[in-house]
């Protein structure tokens, strides 16, 4: 259970920090 | 160790394919990337330069803002749109939210019944929408980034073809940001009747995605 719920975490941690990621490059206009 | 890869084998088998995916398209990237710019007469830029582009954020985010849309939708749907015979569906008579007895949920939760299902109130309401809701905000924060870097990737190309640039509003309304939407759009639409439709007929052995081999065409809702 330890290891579904530390997947499940990254998972969410990952999208938030890549959709971040993207709005910050829109916004730096890179 | 071995017990847990097998546990966690489908995520785990998914998200190598995605790393190793998502690897391939800034390479890939990069190539035609580069191309463009020499037949225009810039320089080619390097892999960390490319990863960090609004062009390589606006390819990836609009990719996954249509497969979140396909999950919200479906998620959301599913609840009161059937489709008799097929997998992706539940049984006709329970379209629908269905009791708390069927649900499970407040004074029909059990021992091991996740926490804020076994409260009443707004905790219950939020847990009981809360997978589709997610996709939904995945889907909206990834649109949203679609728009911010697909502008500033549409500006780059419009002051190097010495074009003004345009407004978020603007670009947001334009025939750019929209084609590259609709285009992700359309395959999943179609995608998702597929499998509904194919579902009904045909089958794959052992897989929960199909019903049992020997089911009948018209059972609803069961799952292999």
């Amino acid at each position: 259970v330890a290891a579904q719920k530390a997947l499940f975490l990254a998972l969410v941690l990952f999208l938030a920090a890549g959709l971040a990621y993207f709005i910050v490059l829109g916004l730096a206009h890179r | 160790m071995r017990s847990r890869l097998r546990d966690n084998g489908l995520s785990l088998f998914f998200g190598a394919l995605f790393l190793a995916a998502l690897f391939g398209e800034a390479v890939s990237g990069l190539a035609g990337f580069n191309n463009d710019q020499l037949s225009s007469g810039g320089d080619p830029v390097s892999f960390w330069h490319y990863v960090t582009s609004s062009s390589f954020a606006a390819d990836v985010a609009e990719n996954w803002q249509s497969e979140y849309l396909q999950f919200f939708l479906y998620i959301f749907l599913t609840v009161w749109l059937v489709q008799r015979g097929s997998t992706e569906s539940k049984e006709l008579d329970r379209a629908g939210l269905e009791s708390d007895e069927e649900q499970k949920a407040g004074p029909h939760a059990q021992d091991d019944s996740p926490r804020w299902a076994k409260t009443v109130g707004w905790r219950r309401t939020v847990y009981s929408s809360s997978l589709g809701s997610v996709m939904g905000v995945v889907f909206v924060g990834s649109w949203l980034a679609q728009s911010v870097a697909g502008r500033a990737a549409y500006n780059s190309q419009q002051i190097a073809d010495f074009s003004d640039p345009v407004s978020w509003p603007g670009y947001v309304t334009s025939a750019d940001f929209w084609n590259r939407t609709l285009q992700n759009w359309q395959s999943e639409f179609l995608a998702v009747a597929s499998m509904v439709l194919f579902s009904i007929y045909l089958r794959q052995r052992g897989s929960p995605e199909s019903k049992p081999v020997g089911a009948s065409h018209s059972s609803t809702g069961t799952e292999g």
